[in-house]
């Protein structure tokens, strides 16, 4: 066998070359990533561009937070809240189906887009309206000047109440760029504060719930008591990315009990909403995203997140709302999670020239259970 | 500490001359584990070096004194099994031109007769059991260590261990040896 020093030597060669090789990919990966954003961007801007001149809606900015709680927006069934976004929204007492005229706000159009042409570059094919779900026609409602989201998962009927209003359902055909608007009875969710959202039976006669996506509350006990969140909601699988030698690793971690994560990161509803300030971009690595489905209001697939620093974000009802519990918190459920839970760790492995894996960046999936549990 | 461990911390202190020390520590006794996989030596030195370029490029926080070895011989099985799958899909003769090197080895690992009679009577039992006791026995891994690298149950690997002895201590009665202390 070989001296040691020798090998040691080449061992450490080996290894500078290859935490160089990583550095230039993860620079490439970072670049590529700006690139998808920068395009997402623009995407987004050209898309608000067109409803803007559709006269359709203002863009919600982030909500502020009131002392008590609540955002500083009248409740529903309130005044309308600014002019401004009055004017800017089609007219809500017409009850027609589809209005076969635009608002008189609205702007010429120009000419519309040919017929088989995505639209504005987006990557999913825009359906034609008469093709559209009755969701997808109406993705939106407008309630004192705030537009509420529709979620394309139907409601139980046993959590919708009674009448609360009648709202303006607002689609818009991209095609055409013509507005359709639509009247229908706002309805209570259970357990749900209206001002976060309401329920609305559309021409399928299945009920929807359509979402203030910036409804925000000051503390996290406010959220979870407005959405009744420790009664509707429930926790999915939790995911991570881990860095590897040659790429990265995805771990799922499987079977979370939902105490679990009461108990280890929700426990203080005293926390105040950190992104009340708008400035919620600034949190350090995700350790793990935690699926969480809230059936009642319609809700699939959002996420909590915790990070390397110790905060958690979650995007229920929409828009992230931001608590911290601290490093030693997260570190601590990571722990946990590790040694407690079942988890699978798919590998991929990133192609670099003649230096690439023989699977040449295909996903390797290697079956791992941290608590010895076999599959069967 | 052992002086493996000992030149670990002082490898993650910037100490690159630490890495010899390490390879001292480990290398053979990595090797002859992932043989049992390769069953071809010279695949397993080529796999144990690759283990030692990932800890050196991963630099794993220091854990105590066993921790560094149930890393090593986890990514180690890891690599293994990657090879293994590998070898499947472009299989390869099964010569091995190191059977020599194989041989240096484990004189170096074993050192004294009796480790080289338990080592060949070792050789003679099934791989799971082989495997085990290799992680138990010669690396001194305790269970839950062993476990790790097994990717299997704390009480699964206590199971294994007491079934491979079993296996064990009949195969060296049949050898003509009396071994009451496995």
């Amino acid at each position: 066998m070989r001296a040691y020093d020798e090998d040691a030597r080449e061992i450490l060669a080996k290894a500078k070359t290859i935490r160089r090789r990583n550095r230039r990919r993860n620079a490439a990966v970072g670049t590529a990533l700006g690139l998808v954003l920068l395009i997402a961007a623009g995407f987004a801007i050209r898309k608000a561009g067109l409803r803007r001149k559709a006269g359709m809606i203002d863009l919600p900015s982030p909500a502020p937070v009131s002392e008590s709680g609540g955002q500083t927006v009248p409740a529903i069934g309130a005044p309308t809240e600014t002019a401004t976004m009055a004017a800017t929204v089609p007219n809500a007492e017409a009850p027609t189906e589809q209005a076969p005229e635009q608002p008189t706000n609205v702007p010429p159009t120009e000419s519309p887009q040919p017929e088989t042409t995505p639209v504005g570059g987006e990557i999913a094919v825009e359906k034609h309206w008469d093709e559209k779900t009755a969701p997808e026609k109406y993705p939106a409602l407008q309630v004192n000047g705030r537009e509420f989201s529709v979620q394309t998962r139907p409601l139980d009927p046993a959590f919708v109440g009674e009448d609360l209003f009648t709202a303006t359902l607002i689609g818009q055909d991209l095609y055409t760029e013509e507005i359709h608007t639509q009247t229908a009875a706002a309805k209570r969710i259970a357990g749900a504060d209206p001002n976060a959202g309401v329920a609305v039976t559309l021409e399928d006669g299945l009920t929807y719930a359509y979402l203030d996506p910036w409804f925000g509350t000051a503390t996290l006990g406010e959220l979870i008591s407005a959405l009744s969140l420790r009664e509707s909601a429930a926790f999915g699988d939790g995911c991570a990315t881990l860095p590897d030698d040659n790429g990265w690793v995805q771990r799922v971690y499987l079977d979370f009990d939902d105490a679990l994560i009461w108990d280890a990161l929700l426990p203080d509803e005293t926390a105040p909403n950190l992104a009340a300030d708008g400035n919620w971009e600034n949190w350090s690595r995700s350790l793990v995203g935690i699926r969480i489905d809230v059936p009642r209001l319609g809700i699939e697939n959002r996420s909590l997140t915790v990070t390397e620093d110790g905060h958690l974000i979650l995007n229920v009802p929409g828009a992230p709302a931001v608590w911290f519990i601290g490093p030693e918190k997260a570190a601590a459920f990571i722990r946990y999670l590790n040694e407690n839970v079942p988890y699978t760790d798919e590998r991929f492995a990133v192609p670099s020239g003649s230096e690439a894996p023989e699977e040449g960046g295909a996903p390797e999936v290697i079956e791992m259970w941290s608590n010895g549990v076999q599959p069967e | 500490m052992d002086a493996g461990a000992n030149a670990y911390r002082r490898f993650l202190d910037g100490d690159d001359g630490a890495m010899t020390e390490i390879l001292r520590a480990y290398r053979e006794g990595l090797t002859l584990f992932l043989n049992g996989y390769t069953k071809n030596f010279s695949d397993a030195e080529d796999l144990a070096q690759e283990v030692f370029v990932r800890l050196a490029v991963k630099k794993p926080p220091y854990r105590g004194d066993a921790a560094l070895g149930t890393w090593l011989y986890a990514i180690g099985r890891n690599l293994a099994l990657d090879h293994l799958r590998r070898q499947k899909r472009a299989p390869i003769p099964a010569e091995d031109p190191a059977d020599a090197d194989r041989t240096d080895a484990e004189a170096i690992y074993l050192g004294k007769e009796k480790n080289e009679t338990l080592w060949r009577v070792m050789g003679t039992l099934p791989d799971a059991y082989r495997e085990i006791l290799f992680l138990t026995y010669f690396e001194g891994l305790p269970n839950k260590a062993a476990a790790r690298v097994l990717r299997k149950s704390t009480h699964s690997v206590e199971t294994l261990v007491h079934r491979a002895r079993r296996a064990l201590r009949t195969a060296l009665e049949k050898e003509g040896f009396d071994n009451e202390s496995l």
